[in-house]
């Protein structure tokens, strides 16, 4: 441990503890390094919360020092391993982050409520199959796998098979289905290290909002015939917008990331001083 | 209001919220009992406002005059009530904005 | 605790002393008189002890520990769309459960009994135009959450190294929830509800080598009819329930276990 690490312990052991060296007086019980179990039976000196908060003497102290411990040997292990150099941390998921969700879920659920209440859903003319309606459209979430049934276009027809093509249009959308959740898929598998925000890795933040836009573009090539874009275009526009869009993306963090990267790298030097 | 020693000036001499540090216990029942009373009448109030006026439905001429006087003053009142209990202050509880630790930069 | 009360104040000397204003005074008279009547924050402080008795010590959040950025509750809400997702299917699972109630899958009759139930249950049933506006207003922002809840942890890198196995099982759960959408989508049993059938059909059947197989045993034949919404009912209510809150379970238990991934 360096010195650094040394005073960074003590400053958090006061942080919350209240005054840790102005009331450390006689102490008489047992320290959790000097022998003996150091298991303190709760009994009717139970210290109430806010001496359990000064954390000064009895179980809180111990339970402090244990945990404080507890953390030191975690994080000089962490220091000592070689395996990577800036290794995965996490925010405990209790209680931080549940707290925080329920209170902002709670939220999101008024918000359902609200938009029952004042949108409410549209119920159509009964089925009749000998009727096939003008716009036959599955729910908004379906879209882009609707709108990869149409890509009839980019199925390649074969010289070999004398102009015929291997897979009926069909068959072609439903595969691209499977092909673009195991783009989704592989993504960890391809993409490892602790890097986390976007401007780190330009090229899969590029590659991230080219999906995006492509996931929108092809949302709307599935309902064209509701798109005021000439079909053609539209089918173009398909392929081309993701590409300007990850290649924008691509270009704006490239020119981020020099000064972006000053500020990311003093950081991790804090958090993980090299030995 | 007599001004009070406890801070009723800041730094720069700007007339400021008048504070009372009272004792952890009592500011606790200070919490406690205010917040009850000023749930009470503000839901209270709603209830007797709505009860005068029909559930807003009533004109104006025929509302039940007291009634409504009433209800709004229940409102207020516990609005008061939360608005005073503010003042009090357990001891070493800091001054809310006047706290340093967030520091504006990044880290 | 021990029987001996801890701070018992002598409230009215200290009141004499404090050089309180008139106003104050009856206030605080008034609420320590009420005190002594209804111990109210004894027992809240009893619930106070037992709540950091349960957390003996609370562990500072990552960015606390390493004074990390403090505008990182920006993000917060976009770290919120999991669980988000998760009380939407609750919301679903209550609202469509109660639907439950009223629905019947039969194609019988013109129009068809699923359709009636449908209509009795926006018309006639009490609450009941409410009750299918919860269930599709919570499945679509389930959905809708589910794509941004993808979206955020490709854009925090929260997929990676460690993590992976938990992204394939998110892929598994948003296609899962897509397949719950689309079987509710059918239920109705009107126009929309019967032609994206159709399209479901013709696309199970365009399935290399499995195809028919899988449109049997899906939509219970080649075309629609009271065998395809049973199936769609029996997915819709008894199978999906059972796999997509296991798969979620799972999928939460392994972020409670590896924490969040969090941004540096």
């Amino acid at each position: 441990m360096t010195d650094n690490e040394q005073t960074d312990n003590t400053g958090e052991a006061q942080a919350d503890g209240g005054s840790d060296s102005a009331e450390s007086g006689p102490r008489q019980d047992p320290r959790p390094d000097g022998g003996g179990t150091g298991i303190v039976p709760p009994d009717d000196e139970t210290p109430t919360w806010s001496e359990r908060k000064q954390r000064t003497q009895g179980l809180s102290r111990l339970t402090y020092e244990y945990f404080e411990r507890a953390r030191s040997e975690d994080q000089d292990l962490r220091q000592e391993s070689s395996y990577v150099e800036r290794d995965v941390l996490a925010f405990p998921t209790w209680p931080h982050e549940m707290i925080r969700n329920l209170s902002l879920t709670s939220f999101f659920v008024g918000m359902i409520i609200f938009l029952a209440a004042t949108l409410p859903p549209h119920l159509g003319p009964p089925a009749d199959p000998s009727s096939t309606p003008a716009v036959i459209l599955p729910d908004w979430y379906l879209y882009w796998s609707f709108g990869l049934l149409k890509l009839g276009p980019l199925n390649p027809e074969l010289a070999i098979l004398g102009g015929e093509k291997l897979l009926a249009d069909r068959t072609y959308g439903v595969m691209a289905n499977v092909v673009i959740v195991g783009i989704i898929a592989i993504v960890p598998f391809l993409n490892k290290g602790s890097a986390r925000r976007p401007v780190e890795q330009p090229f899969w933040a590029a590659f991230g909002m080219a999906g995006l836009a492509f996931a929108w573009t092809i949302s709307a090539l599935s309902i064209k015939n509701l798109v005021p874009i000439d079909a053609h275009l539209l089918f173009d526009l398909t392929f081309l917008l993701p590409v300007v869009v990850g290649t924008i993306t691509y270009a704006v963090l490239k020119s981020m990331r020099e000064g972006y990267m000053f500020d990311l790298n003093r950081r991790y030097y804090r958090l993980r001083p090299p030995k | 209001m007599a001004p009070d020693t406890d801070d009723a000036t800041d730094s720069e001499g700007e007339t400021r919220a008048r504070e009372v540090e009272v004792p952890l216990r009592l500011y606790k029942v200070v919490t406690v009992f205010s917040t009850m009373f000023a749930v009470a009448f503000v839901v209270g109030g709603f209830i007797v406002l709505d009860t005068a006026t029909q559930r807003a439905s009533l004109s104006l001429s025929e509302l039940d005059l007291p009634l409504a006087v009433l209800g709004v003053g229940m409102i207020a009142a516990g609005a008061f009530v939360y608005a005073f209990s503010t003042r009090f202050r357990a001891e070493g509880m800091g001054k809310p904005k006047d706290d340093a630790d967030e520091h504006s930069d990044n880290g | 605790m021990s029987i001996e009360r801890k701070d018992d104040y002598d409230h009215g000397e200290w009141m004499r002393e404090k050089n309180l204003t008139p106003v104050e005074t009856t206030f605080l008279t008034a609420l320590i008189w009420m005190d002594k009547r209804f111990r109210i924050v004894d027992y809240l402080e009893i619930l106070e002890t037992l709540y950091y008795r349960v957390n003996l010590q609370m562990p500072k959040s990552h960015t606390e520990q390493y004074n990390l950025d403090n505008k990182f509750w920006y993000w917060y809400p976009l770290y919120a769309l999991g669980s988000f997702s998760t009380i939407a299917y609750v919301v679903a699972a209550v609202s469509g459960a109660l639907l439950g109630f009223y629905y019947a899958p039969a194609t019988t009759g013109d129009p068809s009994s699923a359709y009636n139930q449908l209509a009795f249950i926006m018309t006639d049933l009490n609450f009941g135009f409410m009750l299918r506006s919860l269930h599709r207003w919570s499945a679509q922002v389930m959905v809708a959450a589910v794509f941004l809840h993808m979206l955020r942890v490709y854009f925090t890198g929260a997929y990676k190294e460690p993590r992976e196995l938990n992204w394939i099982i998110g892929i598994i759960l948003i296609s899962l929830t897509m397949v719950f959408g689309y079987t509710g989508y059918l239920l109705p049993w009107d126009q929309l509800a019967f032609w994206a059938g159709q399209i479901g059909v013709e696309m199970s059947l365009s399935i290399p080598l499995a195809g028919e197989w899988v449109a049997q045993l899906v939509f219970g034949g080649f075309s629609l009819g009271q065998a395809t919404l049973q199936r769609m009912y029996i997915l819709h209510v008894f199978f999906l329930p059972f796999v997509v809150t296991t798969i979620i379970g799972v999928h939460i238990a392994i972020v409670w276990i590896q924490g969040i991934a969090e941004p540096h």
